[in-house]
């Protein structure tokens, strides 16, 4: 019996500022918001299929974290492990809250770091409701 | 909603789940771990994603070091355990060819960019042989702890009482999960 | 055809390699050989996208990895790209032993360091690519 977890799959795409935004929140989520409940999915050890990545993503719930409407994180979700517990996109959020530029890609400035925390509130939202209405 | 108190082999935790949830997580941990523990080869303890392997048929220390007897002598290496907590190896240090060494004492170091790890010595004996591919390649020790990732061949000079201090391999998959336990209590406590 | 390289970081998220991936390959891209060359998200390969699948076959590809599973070569090989270098993290550390960068959401000091180091490593290997006219 265990506790239960999700896993999430952040994009961390690298050809843009959401992307990194992804990746940030993810990590965010991990070391502060859920530190207890959350297990990170690194998309390229997913995507090659080593370590314990696909196998857990396929018992476990799952968050896709994705920079933009490509939705590669989700994707590669559905393609090697099943469908996905919810999908967050940051480019809709960042649409919904009227932000037009996040900022450099390479390293968030402040502007960036918050929204980076934004989104990582989300995203922890997101696994509550998941841990209330049972997966 | 309940409070309840769940537990991963033998960690307590507390967290707030719905009944649902339970039940599903559960089924889903119980496929989870049988379809991991399909392969006869190896027991296997799973935290979250991670899984943690024993080789069958091997003996082993306290220290987290396995032992295989082959033709009088003994291969050895380190645990999956070991390698795991580590993590990625980008040093491995080991005893010159010939060396005698001693029952409990260091044998060799493994290094990581947390920290630089001695290995125990399980048994008294000469070096017979060390993996020079380590040399070039340590991640062997982390990718194939059981195989490419051995660590020398050593000739025993009192192997049946220095096997008195070894155990076998369900003993210490047993040491392994307590040792997992009490590592993720220690986790709990800092954060 | 563009003689653009294109450098593909694995981005791990578990570990501090695959941040300093990442930071090597933007400093590359951004700063060292910001003409020469570009990057692009290594998860359009994994799904499948037609443009990043071509673009990778039609431009010469590093591949700049964390750790040993290779996760960025590999994906660049199952592409069939034009994989013309490879690097690790884990290869420069070993030549920089006082260096342990502990760090995997941000840099820490140590971090940046190797970073520098690589990002000047695939500099090299861009100009050396370019002189011999290692073309796609």
């Amino acid at each position: 019996m265990s506790t239960p977890k999700i896993g999430i799959v952040s994009c961390s795409g690298e050809c843009c500022d959401v992307g990194t935004i992804s990746r940030v929140a993810t990590r965010f989520v991990l070391e502060k918001l859920r530190p207890d409940n959350t297990v990170t999915i690194c998309l390229p050890l997913f995507s090659i299929g080593e370590g314990g990545e696909r196998m857990f993503a396929k018992y476990f719930p799952t968050i896709a974290v994705d920079g933009c409407e490509k939705k590669c994180a989700k994707k590669a979700i559905e393609k090697y492990s099943g469908k996905t517990a919810c999908s967050i996109v940051v480019s809709d959020l960042l649409k919904k809250w009227g932000v037009k530029n996040c900022g450099p890609r390479r390293e968030l400035n402040e502007e960036g770091l918050e929204l980076a925390s934004k989104v990582a509130k989300e995203i922890a939202s997101a696994m509550d409701d998941i841990f209330t209405r049972g997966g | 909603m309940q409070v309840v108190t769940k537990s991963i082999g033998q960690t307590l935790r507390a967290t707030t789940v719905s009944t649902a949830l339970q039940s599903r997580s559960r089924h889903e941990y119980r496929d989870y771990t049988m379809m991991i523990n399909m392969n006869n080869d190896f027991y296997r303890e799973v935290v979250d994603k991670f899984i943690f392997t024993v080789k069958k048929g091997l003996l082993y220390t306290e220290n987290d070091v396995w032992i295989e007897m082959r033709n009088n002598k003994a291969k050895i290496g380190v645990t999956d355990f070991f390698q795991r907590r580590l993590g990625d190896v980008i040093f491995v240090e080991l005893p010159p060819v010939g060396d005698a060494v001693k029952q409990n004492e260091p044998f060799g170091a493994v290094e990581s960019i947390k920290a630089v790890v001695d290995v125990v010595t399980p048994l008294n004996g000469t070096v017979e042989e060390i993996n020079e591919k380590l040399t070039d390649n340590p991640e062997h020790l982390n990718s194939e702890p059981y195989g490419e990732g051995w660590l020398a061949l050593i000739s025993p000079s009192n192997l049946e009482e220095d096997k008195q201090h070894l155990m076998t391999a369900e003993k210490y998959f047993e040491l392994m999960k307590s040792k997992l336990q009490d590592e993720l209590k220690k986790n709990k406590k800092e954060a | 055809m563009s003689d653009t390289i294109l450098i593909f970081p694995c981005s791990g998220i578990g570990k501090s390699f695959g941040t300093i991936s990442r930071d090597a390959t933007y400093s590359v891209v951004e700063e060292l050989r910001k003409d020469e060359t570009d990057t692009d998200c290594l998860s359009l390969l994994v799904v499948g996208d037609e443009d990043a699948g071509c673009s990778v076959k039609s431009h010469r590809c590093i591949s700049v990895d964390g750790c040993p599973n290779g996760c960025a070569k590999k994906t660049l090989e199952d592409s069939d790209a034009k994989l013309v270098a490879s690097f690790r993290v884990v290869d420069i550390l070993r030549k920089n032993r006082k260096l342990k960068p502990t760090d995997v959401t941000f840099l820490d000091e140590d971090g940046r360091k190797l970073s520098k180091l690589l990002a000047e490593k695939i500099a090299l290997k861009v100009d050396e690519l370019n002189r011999k006219g290692v073309v796609s």
